[in-house]
Parts: structure tokens; C-alpha cells; sequence
């Protein structure tokens, strides 16, 4: 994560994966009260219109070079929503194994919606975003 | 097993012989034909990753869950999928890039092969002269593990019997294999000779010390 943009604060938030999902959270959180600090990670390098507002890191999420610029400790909040709900699913386990805290894990097919079973993560439809992820930015 | 492939071809041929109940799930209706004609109505078309075709499969009568598709998150989904509802207690994954490993293991699918590893296992068990190669790790507490070591020419213990070399007490010797492919179960009295393979049982994580004490 970019040093210069970090906070004291516990405000960063980390979005895996391209998708339009997740440019509308990205979105949300920029225009939310609440400064966070977002680092988006992508495989692919892709050109985003928030090239200024956020950390981008191309790259994939398995690579040490990126885990280092990754700060857990410090995240609030970490969101899996590329377009590929399988390679959500592998990645939101991922970081949980990482100590990520309140994982959000974006499946565009309902019968995974239970899959992971665990209190940290939570698996939600791009048509349907939980309240408790709702709330990031609606404050 | 997930995916009609050579693997797969390997182990029915292996697990039929065991008169075991096999079901392969496999994506192309051609491939599915071409094993339904060798062994018989055994293919389910269709896509591991849902869960349907997992119940066409049946599997809720399955004991074993192979899954061994090239892609981790592949894998991942039918596991999970299979795991949360048909209760699968074994599941055996390819994994393909071994730092995925934490997240396979922490949701219960320990049992993981990784084709990079096995080959570098095979090269150090063929090429290494003293350096242990893993045989088998065990599900005890404290973790234990199996390894083969090779002993080398100049190595102190060639010439001392059992007795005179006194395993560390973290392991045990289970195995000598004689340079000639002759095994010798181990007793006090036995001499180490050069080019003997000892297997060993030890606590992981305890293999540099083990070399120490044999070199």
C-alpha cells in the first residue's frame, strides 16, 4: 500500500478484481463521509477513473511482492468482486487466511451464497448488497 | 472423480479393481462417451461446479471426492460445494499453486497434490546423496513424518551397527533398503553401509538434524 495515502486510522480497504460492482463500491466508499483509503488489486491492467483516488495494484493476490503492500492490521474492510465468482470465492478464503477482517465475497450465482461458511466472510449477489456492506459508506 | 482425464483413467482401472463404486463428472459429452464405452455407464455430463450436477452425480453417496482440474479455484468451488452439502469426508485436490494451501487446508481439504512438488521429490530421491526426500507426512500429535535418506560415502555411521549409531529420539528407523534393492528390517546388531537408504520416522520439521547426525 502506498505509504503516502495510508492513515492511522483502521480505514483501509482493499477490493479485489475488476467488475462493474465494483466500481460502484469503489465509487460509494470515495463519495462516503468516511476517508478511506482503497487499494484495488487486479490481475489484469486495466484503466479505472480513479487512477487518482485510490491505490492500484496490478498483480496477482498470491504474489509475496503483493501480500507485502497489503496491510491487514490496518484494513477495515476487504471486498473479493472480479467477474469470476469462483476466483472470488478462492480469494475471499484467501485473505481470511491472511487475518483479513470483514470479507465481503461477490458470487453472481445464488447456490454459492452459503458455500464458505464462515462469520468472516459474507457472500452477497451483485444485485443484492447486504446492509452490513451498505453501511461502509452509508453513514 | 472430477474430469475425464489420464489420472482418471489410472485410477479406475485401480479402483475397480477394488470392485469400488466410480462416478466421473466431466464437462464434454464426447469424452463422456469415450469412458462411458471403456468402462461402462460411468460419466455424468456436466459441470462440477454446480451443484445439481453434483446431485446427478450422487454425490451424497460419495467417500472420496477426487478433484484434479487445472485450475485452483476450480477446484476450490466443487470441494466446497461438495463439503457443505453431501458431507464428502475425503477430498483429495490438485492444487497448482501451493500458496493457496492455507486456504484449501483451513476450510478442511488437507489432503493436497501438487504435481511441482512430487516432481521435485522424485529429483531429490533419484539425484540426492544425503538429503532426505518426505515419504509420507502423518496426522499425529505431535505431526510426524516419513522421509528415505541416502547415506553417502564418507558419512560416519557407514561400518557402526544400530546400536552404536543411537537414533535421535525423535525418530525411528523402520526401514534399511541395502544399495543391492535388498530391504533389512532393523535390529540392533545391523552394520550401515554406503549407499544404504534409511527410512525414518521423524518429528516434523526435524529433517536438517537428522542429516547432521547421519553425515
Amino acid at each position: 500500500m502506498n505509504n503516502s495515502k495510508q492513515t492511522t486510522n483502521k480505514n483501509n480497504c482493499i477490493i479485489f478484481g475488476n467488475s462493474d460492482i465494483g466500481n460502484f463500491i469503489i465509487e460509494s466508499l470515495l463519495n462516503s463521509n468516511t476517508n478511506y483509503n482503497i487499494t484495488f488489486l487486479s490481475e489484469e491492467q486495466i484503466n479505472t477513473k480513479f487512477n487518482n483516488d485510490i491505490n492500484i495494484l496490478f498483480g496477482n493476490i498470491y504474489d509475496p511482492k503483493i501480500i507485502k503492500n497489503l496491510d491487514f492490521t490496518n484494513t477495515k474492510l476487504t471486498i473479493c468482486c472480479s467477474e469470476n465468482t469462483n476466483l472470488n470465492i478462492l480469494t475471499a478464503s484467501y485473505m481470511k487466511s491472511l487475518k483479513a477482517e470483514n470479507i465481503f465475497c461477490c458470487s453472481y450465482d445464488t447456490q454459492y451464497n452459503n458455500l464458505l461458511n464462515s462469520k468472516n466472510i459474507i457472500t452477497f449477489n451483485p444485485w443484492n448488497i447486504p446492509s452490513k456492506l451498505n453501511s461502509f459508506w452509508r453513514n | 472423480m472430477i474430469g475425464a482425464n489420464n489420472i482418471s483413467e489410472q485410477l479406475i482401472d485401480w479402483y475397480s479393481k477394488y470392485n469400488h463404486e466410480i462416478t466421473i463428472i466431466e464437462k464434454d459429452i464426447n469424452k463422456c462417451h469415450e469412458f462411458d464405452q471403456l468402462y461402462g455407464p460411468i460419466s455424468q455430463h456436466g459441470d462440477a461446479t454446480d451443484l445439481n450436477i453434483q446431485k446427478l452425480s450422487g454425490m451424497e453417496r460419495a467417500d472420496i471426492l477426487i478433484v484434479t482440474t487445472k485450475n485452483d479455484s476450480t477446484n476450490f468451488v466443487i470441494s466446497a460445494l461438495a463439503k457443505s452439502n453431501f458431507k464428502v469426508d475425503t477430498i483429495l485436490n490438485r492444487i497448482n499453486n501451493m500458496n493457496y494451501a492455507k486456504a484449501f487446508e483451513e476450510n478442511g481439504f488437507n489432503i493436497l497434490i501438487n504435481i511441482e512438488s512430487n516432481i521435485l521429490q522424485s529429483i531429490e530421491q533419484e539425484t540426492s546423496i544425503l538429503a532426505p526426500w518426505s515419504i509420507a507426512k502423518l496426522k499425529t500429535n505431535p505431526s510426524k513424518e516419513i522421509i528415505g535418506i541416502k547415506i553417502n560415502d564418507d558419512s560416519n555411521i557407514i561400518g557402526k551397527s544400530i546400536s552404536e549409531i543411537g537414533f535421535p529420539s525423535h525418530s525411528q528407523l523402520l526401514l534399511i533398503i541395502r544399495s543391492n534393492g535388498i530391504t533389512d528390517t532393523p535390529a540392533e546388531h545391523k552394520t550401515i553401509h554406503a549407499n544404504d537408504e534409511l527410512i525414518v520416522l521423524i518429528q516434523e520439521g526435524k529433517k536438517e538434524n537428522m542429516i547432521e547426525y547421519l553425515s
